[in-house]
């Protein structure tokens, strides 16, 4: 197969693990974790920014990874939602608090509002609800109303959690 | 009493979707898939004089280009009520954005790059975009030629010839004198609702994975209704049903828009023109470009006593269906028999109309018909209160039908007490009023609805216990996040005497298991509850059967208790040992199955009433017009919910979505087209949007006729918004024009306050 | 869909300016310009990544001014101490930009040379007189925040020029807040207004075609009537002229009445 488009070697850290792949070079993170690297738990929906399904964490901030160069990674570290849980497969406190809150229905969201509460308790690890409500607003969910959705962070804060334990 | 059902227990399906291994459509890979891109058209309604597919055909990597002329050894045309639907544009296009080839390549991007290639020669027709457009003598006509009855059995109303009209279809409904009843009235107020098109947006596009296996069509598509689509595919390639294999597997939200058939024949023509597994994903735009709901315009009278009483009330509706019918026949239907109401009206009348324009199709979506309905009838008793100076809550309570009363002549009564629905919705609704400060002004609105809902009662379901005691259920409902995985679960284990973690279930496959006739019409707790619960039974019939062989004692002295069996003489045993006993090896499996169909508790239709009773405190911006909604209460009348918090969530989401139709979604066309196919420009509720207070009530009176009592939900709080949100703004602003119109977005409520309610 | 590019990464300012004097297109976040591309807008032949950049990254100050890299992501300005202690409107524009992952990934330099018409930042930054500072391998110029925007998506920059840094004076400033309006995905209505002791200013964001900015010795010297009339708006899905004319009206008096109460 023939590719009109130059490709470049990108290595970096995903869930604290190390990897590489070679990529023409518009491909974008997203395309990247889901067809290159087998990471199909991050989601593609609007493919225009605005509405968090496509959430990963570079370097600890969120970014909307279907418009995010994958070879803008190289050196980086990226965690996505397989690097929530722990290698012996238990939970993290906010996945768990997202299940015992009922916090997702058809649960194409569910990954891109995981890595955003991630990203919201390292940041701030014990935040009021009105402060959870605003960070979301880039965040869209269909099914649930949200309100569960704040309900499994502001559980999941309460026990003191940052939102993984990978790295 | 009860030990699972009736519980919040944790969703089987959570674990999955929290780990980001649960796959879905657009997950699924095949060994050598390939991708299909689509060409669409570029106008709303024109005769394709040529297609040019030389560059795409020529292009490295490009697998192939099809059009309709390579469906001509096919039945290429879908569409399970009226067959009016090609899977590729044959001589003309209706809309702009229809499909008119497919280009098949190694990867998305070269598909996609290809297709870029393909132009098309149109010759330009006159458009029809909006409902008086489509109606007007001499209105050019979207189909001119006969259309033919689609898949579906049970159809009675589709009229043979529109000939020369374009409407698709036609429903009347009428009792009583209407026009004498409107004479004697003492006060007769008519209003008109219209309802936006909207899209539904299930987070998940439309996509489908099609291969030929051994010479059977195997088709993954983000679908809730993997038995219909098989039947249409089945049809298209004029071979059996099992031929053809149709599997959904975990659906990124539905929400009614993925009913029927959609992107499947597209995937399966390119699958079998060129013996590949093909892949379409379509994207966000593409999809708003495939399927909205149907817009409305509704016109009604009503005719009170000046006490409020109900003598009549009539209505005429005409919907915008876009450029093919899918559902929407149904959906007409449906809208006739819900927008007048849970009331008793002695004189009623209603003519509708089913319209085709050069628009996007439009399809179901939560409510089916009950919203566009619901918007102008319940307004309209809102606005009558008004002038007769009369509570709302009390003209309703005036007016509402009893449990029992018949609500539609020979179906099902009235199978639930919507008084004393509406009596917990206006307690929390009027409960702490909050303290507004100019240039804020408060209003509440609410609404009630009845829905004949429920869809067909035909269920099969399977209950497999094996050799270890553990449980496998087979059913073909999908799981599209409403919580089916989970609540069939907790039914076969309640059932069973077991706990939740010896449960699992396999759905939503044509082959894998039994035959589902749909995921809709907030049908599948009743209905195929009812058959998962009588399949668990069947299945502990024939345990307890096994158990009397294996113990050479009657039945009647074998008895299930606490998750075993037990017998004369203090025998006990696990499912698993009374199986494998009677297998004589470490083999073997109980099977149980259960049937539904309109018999026995399910004869009458419908199924059950689904009811919706909701409203809405909100503030308005008397400077700009933005709307704050501070409080929601939603009651869900469902009988008994099997999982409360699953429940309230479904409620919950479904107001949200009213929410978002009553305040800021909209589909704009610009003559013949779609101006905002995105979610930028498409406004879906956010976080921010969420209600200040809310209030997700659940009715629990075990008045229905599935598992413990049980009545379907999840649509029912959609319904009454779009009119709860419109008079709540007509209380705030003290405005209450005869028109209304939604989405009631800021520049609305800015022209309402200040005399001209219509837009630009 | 993407055209074909070639692509590079500098790590210092003069690495970045030999790429754009040879027609490579900048970028540090790409929220825009990737989003560009991916609709086919715009394709550029060779894009240079600034993200490695540090001397185009930081928030820096003096007893004067503060001075912000272009290359700094919206949230590290909405966190930074400083910022927060003397530019306290800037550090809320920058906390409402968008959403988190637009913070993130947008910065100050990208938002202003994109010059998406309904900006939050452009009018907070001209009523805050800020001066923005640009090189190219030819030497250097400074062009005042209220000249840069001439149109929508239309800067005085040239492809040889970056934008390195913005300059914004705190020395007298008496008053300064930010009051905004949103109704669809972007500001549909953003009001700045900043009191310095040499005199106010008063500028409207997102609702005109180029934000409009009014001076005047006291607050009671703008008219909203005026401020309002004075206004071309933008038709959009969010409004007609004459609603988005009333709601500039409404945010405006909004913005004096709460000058009002400080400045008695």
């Amino acid at each position: 197969m023939t590719s009109p488009y130059q490709s470049r070697r990108v290595q970096f850290t995903l869930n604290g693990r190390s990897v590489a792949s070679v990529v023409p070079l518009p491909t974008m993170l997203v395309e990247l974790l889901r067809d290159h690297l087998g990471h199909s738990g991050t989601k593609v929906s609007c493919d225009t920014q605005v509405c968090g399904a496509c959430t990963v964490l570079v370097d600890g901030h969120p970014v909307s990874a279907c418009t995010y160069l994958a070879i803008d990674v190289d050196d980086a570290s990226v965690q996505s939602v397989e690097g929530l849980a722990a290698p012996d497969g238990s939970l993290s406190p906010l996945q768990q608090a997202f299940i015992d809150e009922f916090a997702l229905q058809c649960g194409f969201c569910t990954p891109g509002f995981l890595m955003m509460a991630t990203a919201l308790l390292q940041e701030n690890a014990s935040p009021t609800r009105r402060e959870i409500v605003e960070y979301f607003e880039g965040n869209i969910c269909r099914c649930s109303g949200y309100r569960p959705i704040v309900q499994a962070v502001l559980s999941a804060a309460g026990h003191g959690a940052e939102g993984g334990h990978g790295e | 009493m009860s030990r699972i059902v009736g519980k919040p227990v944790a969703r089987v399906d959570a674990r999955a979707k929290v780990t980001g291994a649960a796959v879905y459509t657009v997950d699924v890979v095949r060994p050598g898939m390939v991708h299909a891109a689509i060409v669409r058209s570029e106008r709303a309604h024109a005769f394709i004089r040529s297609i040019d597919t030389t560059e795409a055909a020529g292009s490295p990597d490009v697998i192939g280009v099809f059009t309709a002329e390579h469906l001509r050894h096919l039945d290429p045309y879908y569409g399970h009520i009226i067959r009016d639907h090609p899977v590729l544009a044959v001589d003309k296009v209706r809309f702009m954005g229809e499909p008119i080839a497919i280009v098949v390549a190694s990867t998305r991007l070269t598909a996609r790059a290809a297709a870029a290639t393909v132009t098309v020669e149109y010759e330009d027709l006159e458009p029809v975009i909006g409902i008086d457009d489509a109606v007007r003598d001499g209105a050019p006509l979207v189909h001119e030629s006969r259309y033919r009855r689609g898949t579906g059995v049970a159809w009675e109303t589709v009229p043979d010839d529109h000939l020369g009209t374009n409407v698709a279809h036609e429903a009347h409904l009428e009792w009583g004198d209407v026009e004498a009843a409107l004479g004697a009235a003492d006060l007769t107020v008519r209003t008109t609702g219209t309802y936006p098109m909207l899209y539904a947006y299930a987070m998940e596009p439309y996509a489908a994975v099609a291969e030929y296996r051994g010479g059977q069509l195997h088709v993954v598509s983000s679908t809730q209704h993997p038995f219909m689509v098989r039947a249409e595919l089945a049809r298209i390639f004029q071979v059996p049903h099992s031929q053809v294999q149709v599997e959904a597997p975990y659906v990124g939200g539905g929400y009614g828009s993925k009913s029927w058939t959609k992107v499947e024949p597209l995937a399966a023509v390119a699958a079998h023109l060129t013996g590949r597994a093909v892949r379409i994903g379509l994207t966000v735009e593409e999809a708003m470009l495939t399927t909205r709901a149907d817009s409305a315009r509704v016109i009604v009278s009503t005719g009170l006593t000046s006490d409020g009483a109900i003598m009549a009330r009539d209505f005429q509706v005409d919907f915008n269906t876009g450029a093919y019918a899918d559902s929407s026949p149904s959906i007409l239907d449906k809208a006739v028999h819900r927008c007048f109401g849970p009331y008793r009206i002695p004189n009623l009348r209603i003519h509708a109309r089913l319209l085709y324009t050069n628009t996007v199709p439009a399809s179901s979506y939560r409510g089916f018909g009950a919203p566009q309905g619901n918007l102008a009838g319940e307004y309209n008793l809102d606005h009558a209160a008004h002038k007769l100076g009369i509570d709302p809550g009390q003209l309703r309570r005036r007016n509402l039908a009893a449990k029992g009363d018949e609500l539609l002549p020979k179906r099902r009564p009235l199978d639930a007490d919507v008084a004393a629905d509406l009596d917990l919705l206006l307690t929390s609704l009027q409960r702490d009023p909050p303290q507004v400060d100019a240039p804020y002004r408060y209003g509440i609105g609410f609404g009630c609805s009845a829905s004949d809902a429920g869809a067909f009662p035909t269920s099969t379901a399977m209950v497999r216990i094996g050799p270890d005691g553990s449980v496998l259920v087979s059913s073909g409902a999908v799981e599209i996040g409403q919580g089916s995985a989970t609540v069939l679960s907790q039914i076969v284990a309640e059932e069973l005497g077991l706990p939740m973690d010896a449960v699992a279930i396999a759905q939503s496959s044509t082959i894998a298991t039994p035959f589902e006739r749909t995921t809709n019409g907030s049908r599948t707790t009743t209905l195929v509850g009812l058959a998962v619960l009588r399949a668990a039974q069947a299945a502990l019939a024939d345990l307890r059967r096994m158990a009397a062989e294996v113990w050479s004692c009657g039945i009647d002295l074998v008895v299930a208790s606490d998750g075993a069996l037990c017998g004369p003489d203090g025998r006990a045993a696990g499912y698993g040992d009374v199986v494998t006993s009677w297998f004589g090896i470490d083999g073997g499996e109980a099977i149980g199955i259960g049937i539904v169909r309109p018999e026995g508790e399910t004869k009458a239709m419908p199924p059950f009433w689904e009811i919706g009773v909701a409203g809405v405190g909100l503030l308005v911006d008397g400077e700009t017009g933005q709307v704050r909604v501070e409080r929601l209460a939603t009651v869900g009348d469902v009988g008994f919910a099997i999982n409360p918090a699953a429940m309230e969530g479904q409620d919950l989401g479904a107001a949200t979505q009213g929410l978002g139709a009553a305040l800021a979604e909209q589909l704009e066309y610009d003559g013949g087209q779609l101006t905002n196919p995105n979610l930028v420009d498409y406004r879906v509720p956010r976080s921010t949007d969420m209600p200040s207070i809310i209030d997700t009530i659940l009715a629990q009176r075990q008045d229905g006729v599935g598992p413990y009592g049980a009545k379907g939900g999840g649509e029912g709080s959609l319904n009454p918004i779009g009119g709860a949100v419109m008079s709540a703004i007509a209380r705030a602003t003290g405005v209450w024009p005869d028109d209304v119109e939604l989405p009631m977005t800021p520049e609305r409520v800015w022209r309402l306050m200040r005399g001209s309610p219509d837009g630009r | 869909m993407i055209t074909r590019f070639e692509h590079q990464r500098a790590t210092t300012v003069e690495q970045a300016l030999a790429a754009v004097a040879s027609g490579a297109v900048p970028y540090v976040g790409g929220t825009e310009l990737l989003a560009a591309m991916k609709l086919g807008l715009t394709a550029p032949e060779r894009l240079v990544d600034l993200k490695q950049v540090g001397e185009l990254r930081g928030v820096r100050s003096d007893d004067d001014s503060i001075t912000i890299g272009a290359a700094t992501p919206h949230a590290e300005v909405a966190a930074s101490l400083i910022v927060r202690e003397r530019l306290p409107m800037l550090a809320n524009v920058t906390s409402v930009i968008g959403n988190p992952r637009v913070r993130w990934q947008g910065t100050v330099g990208g938002n202003l040379c994109f010059a998406e018409p309904r900006s939050d930042l452009i009018p907070a930054l001209i009523a805050l007189r800020a001066r923005l500072r640009l090189r190219s391998q030819e030497g250097g110029r400074g062009v005042d925040m209220e000249s840069f925007v001439s149109a929508p998506f239309t800067v005085d920059r040239r492809d040889d020029e970056l934008l390195v840094d913005v300059v914004i004076p705190t020395g007298d400033l008496l008053f300064q807040q930010y009051h905004r309006l949103q109704i669809m995905e972007r500001p549909t209505v953003g009001v700045a207004l900043v009191g310095a002791a040499t005199g106010w200013r008063l500028c409207v964001g997102a609702a005109g075609y180029i934000p409009s900015w009014h001076d005047a010795p006291t607050p009671g010297g703008f008219d909203a009537d005026a401020v309002a009339d004075a206004i071309e708006p933008m038709e959009d899905a969010a409004g007609a002229a004459d609603y988005k004319r009333d709601l500039v009206r409404t945010l405006v008096s909004r913005a004096l009445s709460g000058a009002r109460k400080v400045d008695s």
